[in-house]
């Protein structure tokens, strides 16, 4: 039996207790993301005694980063650690006796069996909407809880998912919103107070689903820090929802993915939406105009920030030159065109 | 009167600028009537809560009816 003295504050909770605590070490959970929301749910789960945890992420630390993501420092954005092995390294430091699996690459709908399939639950801490819809299909398909987490400006929301047992995240939003369309925390902002106490909320969930599943949150938490505003607001169970309801579980098709193609011949990476999408470069190029150089065209827009040039259409498309890989690529979409 | 409060980046972009305010409750009048109001489109909108449930664009108002908005909130 592994000794649990470390824990004796958190265990001295009554909604824990021991109890609650070796069903922490037993689990396996996975956090998709560990930039700001997955630093505060990575540092509270590890220090807090979760037995295994998969550490996803796709990027490398940024200066401008680190006002939020604090797992991360100075040291980390020179030497170029990508998140998930520096985070693994911060963790590990603070607690070594959970198991870190720190992976360096994206989840989508052909990767996420690989990442997901021997998890017990599922913590969303990603930056982008696309994600959300194929790790929802994933866990519903499967079975599998999962915590949702977003954040901007202010503000933040927080769901959990449990198939089965109340609404799925398509039963609250029934389509992505239109790549491009959303602000993301790199055009309006976010601040870390916020973060962290989604971060905070998405942590208790997942220890909640382990160790007591029946005082799970069972609606969606919506918060603003500078208004000192929390509510929860009950959502219903679609029965007509193509995931929960239908079991059509269309994220984790072909033809709902995004394509990333390097461009043979140029220094640009491609990137192609799914589906016909149709995005207003106008009101793209109002959200940018504080963070890029822009310039709006005819029939494209081009911006500059962070030495990425984007060149982005109408349909969503966009050329990215300035990215050193498909997966820098992507994630600069995320951020600055939304997805 | 009907309490209206816009989160995230609503506030900015709206044409009071405001987070917060309050709206003469007038037969008819939707949540939609008060975007539009706001100079937001529907779309922008991605969560309408009205005391305290989830609720629907075109929902009817009413006095005393607490309004909370929230377009995509999608960062991490």
């Amino acid at each position: 039996m592994t000794d649990l003295s470390r824990y004796r504050r958190q265990m001295l909770y009554p909604g824990l207790g021991e109890a609650g605590q070796e069903k922490l070490a037993l689990a396996r959970v996975g956090l998709i993301g560990c930039g700001a929301l997955g630093s505060f749910v990575a540092a509270e789960l590890a220090r807090g005694g979760v037995g295994f945890l998969r550490l996803v992420d796709r990027d490398f630390p940024e200066l401008s980063n680190l006002h939020r993501q604090i797992l991360y420092d100075e040291q980390d954005v020179s030497a170029r650690t990508p998140k998930a092995v520096a985070a693994a390294q911060k963790l590990r430091a603070a607690n070594h006796e959970v198991e870190i699996d720190p992976v360096v690459e994206d989840l989508n709908a052909f990767s996420i069996e690989q990442f997901a399939r021997d998890l017990h639950v599922l913590v969303d801490a990603t930056d982008n909407f696309a994600t959300r819809f194929v790790i929802n299909d994933y866990a519903v398909k499967q079975g599998i809880p999962w915590v949702h987490g977003g954040v901007l400006g202010a503000s933040g929301v927080s769901l959990t998912v449990v198939p089965g047992d109340g609404p799925c995240f398509r039963c609250l939003y029934p389509e992505p919103p239109a790549p491009g369309s959303v602000e993301t925390c790199d055009t309006a902002g976010v601040l870390t107070p916020a973060v962290g106490v989604i971060g905070s909320i998405e942590a208790a969930e997942v220890m909640k689903l382990l160790a007591d599943p029946g005082s799970r949150n069972r609606g969606l938490l919506t918060v603003d820090v500078w208004e000192t505003h929390f509510e929860t607001v009950q959502i219903e169970r679609r029965p007509d929802c193509p995931a929960c309801g239908r079991r059509e579980f269309s994220f984790l098709e072909a033809g709902r993915e995004f394509l990333v193609d390097e461009i043979c011949g140029s220094d640009a990476i491609q990137i192609v939406p799914p589906g016909a999408s149709s995005i207003s470069l106008s009101a793209l190029a109002e959200r940018l105009a504080p963070v890029a150089r822009v310039n709006l065209r005819d029939l494209y827009l081009e911006a500059e920030t962070e030495g990425i040039r984007f060149t982005i259409f109408g349909d969503g498309r966009a050329l990215v030159r300035g990215a050193d890989s498909a997966e820098r690529a992507r994630s600069v979409y995320d951020r600055y065109i939304g997805s | 009167m009907i309490e209206v409060r816009l989160f995230a980046t609503l506030a900015p972009r709206s044409r009071q600028g405001k987070r917060r305010f309050e709206v003469e409750p007038a037969p008819g009048l939707t949540v939609r009537d008060v975007v539009h109001r706001e100079g937001l489109a529907p779309a922008d909108i991605q969560i309408v809560m009205r005391n305290g449930s989830h609720a629907k664009m075109d929902s009817e108002l009413e006095d005393g009816d607490r309004i909370g908005l929230f377009p995509p909130v999608g960062g991490g």
